[in-house]
């Protein structure tokens, strides 16, 4: 029985082409519309989780905060280092000098941020060299400096002095240092790639310092970053009444992604409105179906037709219209954020949630606008149908 | 076979009631061949719908094959059509996407019965007809007698007790009804199919083996026609 209201309805469909077609294309759009928003909402922030995934979930910054209105206090190198011993939580610091300045190399003069740092800042911060070194625990007190990929204008650094900038010299407020390594560029590194960056010792001595400007500290294996958090801010007001601001790096993972399933929901929001439009298109072209086949409905009720034959009968009709729209959808939903990904050079792939929103809600259109006809259509009383034109 | 007594039937339009059938009293006995005449209006076509289970009653009794169908609800009456009774109407009402032996076949899909099987006796059926040359023809493809043919085809398909013809010659020319109530007579006869048929035509209730006349809304002549 099922495959004989299925088999009419293809029939019928077939009969009614024009009709057939124009609420295909209207709920082909609306289905391909979701399916596309969703697909570039989800792709999209696999993309931005794979690019923040360069962050390092274990590290926290901390730096003094500026509710502490003590001009007096500053974070000290002791109260840095010892930040491990006194605390359960925190595995390893690196206290960071952070400091403003001007240089002068092969006449180019310019300002950039100075950072006095030691070895582990390289893997806190997960940088890489694109040529040279990093600094190390024996460059203590020495004018060697690693400088960010943005601090030199390109064309000087990447093309007059091409594989001469390991050795050279730069002068940084009035000092001579040597270059000993140049950054990679990599997303989450603005901060050191703008910066000129030193021995931790060296900027101690030379930028006239005597303070931390912050320290990154990384936490211990499985350690709830709230609770390290609490625990660093208590132990700087124990230890010199100061308020201190830590911020966990994963605080930001956590944000991107409710913030890219935020976006994805508002998108798949937005596209379901031509979802609704296609759905009333079907819904307009079953009413006018059911209008036209009045002497039909008739008929068949008069052969033998229960009312729930003729309902189902409409219901498959427009299910097999939303189905197909469904599946033409998918295809044109799947096409268009490959494109999206192709132009932003994304990583695309079909996302399964997409799919199987495709087929489902298509269905689920189909039944919901397909019931009023159908429902109409089987309440028609047999002998008004009979004697309609 | 079927038996109507003491039948009422009344349409209400907004605050009037209208009545159409006025207590009707009337026994179809098997292998009946029945004419219904009556000038318009006088409630024939709204007898014939209620003996068809496509209208109810207001009041009165209806059975058909032993069965009080009053009662009935809407399933169950639409599986007695099915069954039990094949319409024939004045303008044929086959459906027009369909191939002749398609429409031959429709009242069969609600039984259940394999594609194939309603296919072979819907053939049988047509070739009965004198139509099986014309089976994969649409009905716009056929004439008023042809179509017809193919209507009666689908009448007798699921084997009913009871033909209700409503005006089955109103749309055709003389020779052409002349053939048609030859055919029915032929079905009456030979394999003793009851039928009933409304008409105004004298010509065809006169080869009736019964004629009833109806005058606003209740029978007044019950004739037996001597051939």
């Amino acid at each position: 029985m099922l495959l004989t209201y299925i088999r009419e309805a293809f029939h019928n469909l077939y009969a009614a082409k024009q009709r057939t077609l124009l609420a295909l294309i209207g709920i082909s759009v609306g289905i391909g519309a979701v399916i596309a928003l969703i697909s570039i909402g989800v792709i999209w922030g696999e993309e931005m989780m794979r690019e923040y995934s360069q962050l390092n979930p274990n590290v926290l910054n901390i730096s003094k905060s500026w509710k502490d209105k003590n001009k007096h206090t500053y974070i000290s190198l002791e109260d840095a280092m010892l930040l491990p011993k006194h605390t359960n939580t925190i595995a390893e610091v690196v206290p960071v000098i952070d400091e403003y300045g001007n240089f002068l190399f092969n006449n180019q003069s310019g300002s950039a941020n100075l950072l006095g740092v030691m070895k582990s800042y390289k893997d806190f911060n997960k940088l890489h060299l694109k040529e040279g070194r990093f600094i190390s625990d024996l460059d203590h007190n020495q004018n060697y400096v690693v400088i960010g990929s943005m601090v030199l204008e390109e064309e000087l650094a990447f093309n007059t002095f091409k594989g001469k900038l390991i050795g050279s010299n730069i002068k940084i407020n009035n000092r001579t240092y040597t270059i000993i390594g140049i950054l990679e560029q990599t997303s989450f590194s603005w901060e050191a790639q703008y910066s000129i960056i030193m021995p931790l010792s060296t900027a101690q001595r030379y930028l006239n310092k005597n303070h931390i400007s912050s320290i990154i500290a990384r936490m211990k294996p499985q350690v709830d970053y709230s609770i390290a958090i609490e625990e660093v801010k208590q132990y700087f007001m124990k230890r010199k009444n100061m308020i201190v601001r830590a911020w966990a790096e994963k605080k930001w993972l956590e944000y991107i992604e409710k913030q890219t399933e935020m976006q994805t929901l508002l998108l798949g929001l937005i596209s379901s409105i031509s979802l609704l439009v296609g759905g009333v298109g079907i819904m307009n072209v079953m009413l006018t179906s059911v209008i036209e086949r009045k002497r039909e409905i008739g008929i068949l009720r008069a052969i033998g037709a229960r009312k729930r034959d003729i309902r189902r009968q409409f219901l498959a009709e427009a299910i097999i219209i939303s189905l197909i729209g469904g599946i033409i959808g998918s295809g044109l939903g799947i096409l268009s954020s490959y494109i999206v990904c192709w132009f932003n050079e994304w990583q695309f792939f079909v996302s399964g949630v997409a799919i199987w929103l495709g087929v489902g809600i298509s269905s689920l259109v189909g039944i919901f606008f397909g019931f009023y006809p159908a429902y109409k259509a089987a309440k028609l009383n047999p002998i008004t149908a009979l004697r309609s034109d | 076979m079927l038996k109507i007594q003491e039948l009422y039937k009344s349409y209400t339009f907004g605050n009037t009631i209208v009545p159409v059938l006025k207590g009707i009293n009337l026994e179809v006995k098997a292998g009946d061949f029945l004419a219904i005449t009556g000038t318009s209006g006088s409630g024939k076509s709204t007898l014939m719908n209620i003996m068809g289970l496509l209208d109810k009653p207001t009041r009165g009794h209806y059975w058909l094959e032993n069965k009080e169908i009053v009662h009935y609800n809407d399933d169950e009456l639409a599986a007695i059509r099915n069954q039990k009774i094949g319409f024939v109407f004045q303008s044929f009402y086959l459906l027009q996407r369909f191939s002749a032996v398609e429409n031959v076949g429709y009242p069969l899909i609600y039984r259940h019965i394999s594609q194939k099987e309603i296919r072979h006796r819907s053939m049988e059926m047509l070739e009965k007809m004198g139509m099986a040359d014309r089976a994969k023809h649409h009905p716009n493809e056929l004439s008023g007698g042809q179509q017809q043919r193919v209507a009666i085809a689908r009448a007798l398909i699921g084997k009913p007790s009871i033909i209700l013809a409503d005006e089955p010659t109103g749309a055709l020319d003389a020779h052409v009804s002349k053939q048609i109530i030859d055919l029915l007579l032929e079905l009456n006869q030979q394999e003793g199919i009851t039928i009933i048929i409304i008409t105004h035509d004298a010509n065809v209730a006169k080869r009736c083996k019964r004629h009833v006349i109806m005058e606003e809304g209740i029978l007044t002549t019950d004739a037996i026609n001597l051939h």
